[in-house]
């Protein structure tokens, strides 16, 4: 890795970003009214939460995860109230946080106060402008100077109720000129110039070179204004840019620049109490780099299962840095996925683990690297087992609504004990029996993954009979089955939240599925009557020899690695699901263009077909074969003025989807993309905008057969592993290594040491253990050299791109410091 | 009769079960499954006063922080649990407190912690003075060394705990009993 880093790599280089965001509550509402909150990428709604009835202080606890799919400057929590008289939302406050603020507030519960959301405020976008200075010869012969001011551009501007018709002011003094309104369009090009006179100075070359009205400096501010346009009245207030000559360089006599639109001079934020919301935030930003650079460090960790011992190896020592294991845990298991080398990372994880453990009552309890890395190892594999196990289940559930309560001090009016203990019982022998039933549908390296724990269990406590079941009931179901069931949304099993009623027969569920899935030896029955004294009538019935019986096999089975992998017929299994827009299919030659060609569907992809149908529980109304799936790409947004829009094209023409908002765009076209990369009869050319008007918008070809004019979007090579990106998750490893430099190099030093003094007391106190001092200093220098390495090309393209980064530029306009935002 | 809302945190397997179930029961069992969820009431006496007590015993596992947030709003006082046996169940003990913090948005929360399986002194990997000093790095809260097996300081938690909660919310009762009570115990308002 000596080399530099190649200018050309400099394009090669991804910024990627991802977010978590956990929306807690809010607290002190001025009123109690329903209320929701969403969460927003600058102007455009990405998530919103469950409504809260008639309260001052909602509790939603719900978590959203996404890849960032465009730039952004700005994440903001909206707070909305049902107004059942307006039929509308309303906004009651707002929370809003620049982007290069997210890493402050890192991963930790924090409460914002709520602001107050205006339109003199709420700004977004930018706009273009360029300003000059010229002599001109006045009527009388003199010299006189003009100032130039032309209003290129604007970009990404406020939507206001759904509507943009913007115009520009331009005022200097007291004199203020207009643009003409740009209709429908929150990107206007004006391309407007305006001109005004400049005041006399004695040298005119002054004026030439640098401007400059030292004690009138602020008098004459040029003011470039954006407004929405309104059929009755003034323009709404859409933003303005602030510019003193004096601060302006305009020594080649024109200055052109992108600049940041901001809030309106003199708007005062109401300082009114408007409550507070509870947020948590995860915001991750990686520069990862071509594979190439990536190698070593790959192979380092690859090579981690075989070193012995296992404390010295890549992986146990990145455990053993991060405090919170599933930090490390989440890229290790993608990066083994992707390598196809999980399993043998998870025995020598489990083994290590199992030697340190003395009790076998305590066996993978602890939130240990091992445990995590399981743990993600199930959600990655399991998730579609997981779906087709429990989806009647809580179907039935969500659907029926039975009252299960049998606490008797938690009993409604009316309610019967023995009623509810009969709910309760059915759905629990429903999610009993959907179990075990499930047994050889499990996923065969899941089950390597069982197999390679109950053995490290067996071997470390052979003398207790059944700690081989309770390792692995303590993966799947502790870990699995019971949160799944206690919180579908969290395992993607429901998109819609439970009520309060729900919710609590899931919980009496969970527990008691944990439960059944614990008792394999009915010696240690009596222990559950101890516990909370309304279940035991549950527990009575379901804790049979039977069920004992069936839970052993279960475990047996899906823990063995000589199984007869014969699955059954293969269910298809759902990939993705929602609401989206779609554009009629008909092939009629002349369709109207009206929003009744638009319709709202339910879409369904499996890895087997499309489909869409008016409801989710609707018959299909279409069913596209991913065999005829020949592409999948964006539209471009000219095509039917509508963003979000991408297409499926199938051998015969393009079916026109509409997405809700550019993350759920991201993630239906990174799906479809790689489903259809697994067809052969994929296509290399599409057309990226629609036929319309007898015509390929795009390329203006008139028959609609013709070939596409555009390559499609290349991929990388096809993988099973549809959604890793191997290099990503080794930039994570790095800069967790990064953030953990200094324990890396005490931990050398502790190792060199103790290698010197072998057998002698030491002679300074080393902060951890160490196995083997040889074998773990070896490794720890390799990575060490590595991880710093990888650092300087860090460092060098960082150089770079400070160098070609342009102030001023489209990409980077100026005056970034004022933001709507809090702080 | 005034409820205390009580919640019991700490990492899967150090002995919350066991100590909740012997408090609330007495009795002391080998082998608990995981828990997920359970909650218990039982009244005590506290001060001439009797209280009951709704404790909730949690699951250990992360997967139920969805489940935790939400206890963490409704509890009035915590127990927060490591066993000296393990290093790495008193290093999770930082967080847990600073997300109780977080979600309560005060720095004044009632809470114990506890070092449990101290009869099991063979094994011990942390000091007692490791947890001294972690309850003076949490402002000061009460600490204990207990063992459920050994029933050692089992009740004390729970009663400093709701002693606690009457020293920052006092209980309205109080103040008419007050002068009956005189003013020379432990327990009396501040
Ligand atoms: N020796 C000893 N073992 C204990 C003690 N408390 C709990 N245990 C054991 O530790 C294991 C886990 O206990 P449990 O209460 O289920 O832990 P939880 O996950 O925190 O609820 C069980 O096997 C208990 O028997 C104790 O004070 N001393
Ligand atoms: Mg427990």
């Amino acid at each position: 890795m000596e080399e530099d880093l190649d200018e050309g790599d400099i394009s090669k280089v991804r910024i990627l970003e991802s977010l978590r965001i956990n929306i807690g509550e809010a607290k002190n509402l001025t009123s109690a009214k329903d209320c929701s909150c969403t969460v927003r990428l600058d102007q455009e709604e990405v998530y919103r939460t469950g409504v809260k009835e008639k309260t001052q202080c909602p509790f939603w606890a719900e978590e959203t995860t996404f890849d960032v799919p465009r730039e952004f400057r700005q994440l903001s929590f909206f707070i909305h109230e049902k107004d059942w008289m307006k039929r509308s939302d309303s906004v009651v406050g707002k929370v809003a946080l620049r982007r290069d603020d997210l890493h402050r507030y890192h991963g930790k519960d924090q409460w914002f106060p709520l602001q107050a959301v205006d339109t003199d405020s709420e700004v977004y976008g930018q706009v273009q402008v360029e300003v000059r200075t010229n002599e001109v010869l006045g009527g009388d012969g003199a010299s006189l100077n003009k100032l130039t001011v032309r209003v290129l551009e604007g970009n990404g501007l406020t939507i206001i109720h759904n509507q943009c018709d913007p115009y520009a002011t331009v005022t200097f003094r007291n004199e203020t000129k207009r643009t003409k309104v740009r209709r429908k369009t929150v990107d206007p090009r004006f391309d407007e110039s305006f001109q005004f006179e400049l005041p006399k100075t004695s040298s005119a070359a002054d004026t030439k070179t640098n401007y400059s009205f030292e004690d009138e400096a602020n008098k004459h501010d040029l003011k470039i204004a954006m407004w929405n346009s309104a059929s009755l009245g003034e323009g709404v207030f859409i933003g303005e840019v602030r510019l003193t000559l004096a601060a302006i360089n305009l020594s080649s006599g024109v200055h052109k620049a992108w600049y940041f639109l901001k809030p309106r001079e003199n708007s005062k934020q109401s300082r009114v109490e408007l409550g507070s919301l509870r947020v948590r935030i995860n915001y991750q930003q990686d520069h990862v780099l071509p594979s190439q650079y990536y190698g070593t460090l790959r192979d380092i960790l690859l090579r981690s299962p075989e070193i012995e011992p296992t404390s010295a190896s890549a992986v146990e020592i990145l455990g053993d840095l991060v405090k919170d294991k599933v930090d490390a845990a989440r890229p290790l298991m993608r990066l083994f996925y992707y390598h196809n080398a999980v399993v043998p990372l998870i025995k020598s994880l489990a083994h290590h683990e199992v030697s340190d453990t003395s009790d076998p009552n305590t066996i993978f309890r602890g939130n240990s690297l091992a445990s995590k890395c399981i743990d993600e190892f199930m959600r990655m594999e399991g998730l579609h087992y997981l779906y087709d196990t429990l989806r009647d289940l809580l179907e039935n559930i969500y659907d029926e609504r039975k009252p299960c309560e049998i606490d008797p001090s938690k009993l409604k009016d009316g309610d019967s004990l023995e009623t509810n203990l009969a709910n309760l019982r059915q759905y629990v022998e429903k999610a009993y029996q959907a179990i075990v039933d499930s047994a050889m549908g499990c996923p065969t390296a899941l089950c390597e993954c069982f197999y390679a724990i109950k053995e490290a269990a067996q071997k470390r406590f052979p003398e207790d009979p059944d700690v081989k079941y309770s390792a692995v009931s303590g993966f799947v179901f502790l870990r699995f089955f019971a949160p799944a069931i206690l919180s579908p949304t969290l395992f993607h099993l429901r998109t819609d939240n439970p009520d309060e009623q729900t919710s609590r027969t899931l919980k009496m569920v969970s527990k008691a599925i944990q439960t059944i899935g614990n008792h394999v030896n009915p010696d240690k029955l009596s222990n559950v009557n101890w516990k909370e004294e309304y279940m035991s009538p549950l527990y009575l019935h379901i804790l049979n020899e039977a069920h004992m019986d069936g839970i052993k096999k279960f475990l047996e089975v899906i823990s063995s690695t000589s199984q007869a992998q014969v699955k059954a017929i293969e269910a298809p299994i759902t990939l993705k699901e929602g609401v989206m827009i779609k554009r009629a299919q008909g092939r009629k030659k002349f369709l109207g263009f009206g929003l009744k060609n638009f319709k709202r569907r339910w879409f369904q992809l499996t890895n087997h077909e499309l489909t869409y149908s008016k409801t989710k529980e609707s018959k299909p109304l279409c069913v596209i074969s991913v065999n005829n799936i020949l592409a999948v790409e964006r539209l471009e947004e000219d095509s039917f003025q509508m963003q979000f829009m991408f297409q499926v094209v199938q051998p015969e023409r393009a079916l026109y989807i509409q997405a809700n908002n550019c993350v759920e765009e991201k993630e239906w076209l990174d799906i479809l993309f790689n489903i259809c990369k697994t067809n052969k009869n994929r296509l290399h050319y599409y057309h990226p905008a629609a036929f319309k008007n007898g015509h390929w918008i795009c390329c203006k070809a008139t028959a609609e057969t013709a070939q596409g004019c555009t390559q499609v979007t290349g991929g990388l090579p096809l993988s099973i592993c549809l959604d890793i990106d191997p290099d990503r998750e080794l930039e994570r490893i790095h800069c967790l290594f990064m953030a953990h430099l200094q324990k890396l190099h005490s931990l050398q030093d502790a190792c060199a040491t103790q290698a010197v003094y072998q057998g002698l007391p030491l002679p300074t106190q080393t902060p951890v253990s160490i196995e083997d001092p040889k074998t773990c200093f070896a490794t720890v220098s390799s990575m060490l050299s590595e991880i710093l390495a990888l650092e300087q090309k860090h460092n060098q393209f960082k150089k770079i791109r400070q160098r070609l980064t342009e102030y001023g530029s489209k990409q980077s306009p100026i005056g970034d410091h004022n933001c709507n935002s809090f702080h | 009769m005034r409820e205390y809302k009580l919640v019991v945190l700490g990492s899967g397997g150090v002995g919350k079960s066991a100590l909740t179930v012997q408090f609330v029961q007495g009795i002391f069992v080998e082998k608990y499954d995981p828990t997920i969820e359970d909650s218990y009431r039982k009244q005590v006496e506290e001060c001439g006063l009797s209280c009951m007590l709704e404790i909730l015993d949690t699951a250990g596992t992360e997967q139920f922080t969805a489940m935790r947030d939400l206890y963490m709003k409704n509890g009035q006082g915590f127990v927060l649990v490591y066993s000296i046996t393990a290093q790495s169940t008193f290093n999770d003990l930082l967080d847990l407190r600073e997300q109780i913090l977080r979600v309560k948005d005060t720095d004044n929360v009632p809470m114990v912690l506890v070092g449990n399986k101290c009869d099991l002194e063979d094994e011990r990997v942390v000091g007692k003075d490791q947890g001294v000093n972690l309850a003076r790095q949490f402002g000061n809260c009460t600490f204990l060394e207990t063992s459920a097996k050994a029933k050692i300081n089992v009740d004390e938690i729970f009663h400093d705990l709701v002693r606690q909660i009457n020293r920052q919310t006092p209980d309205p009762r109080k103040k008419t009993n007050k002068k009956k009570q005189g003013s020379g115990r432990s327990c009396v308002l501040l």
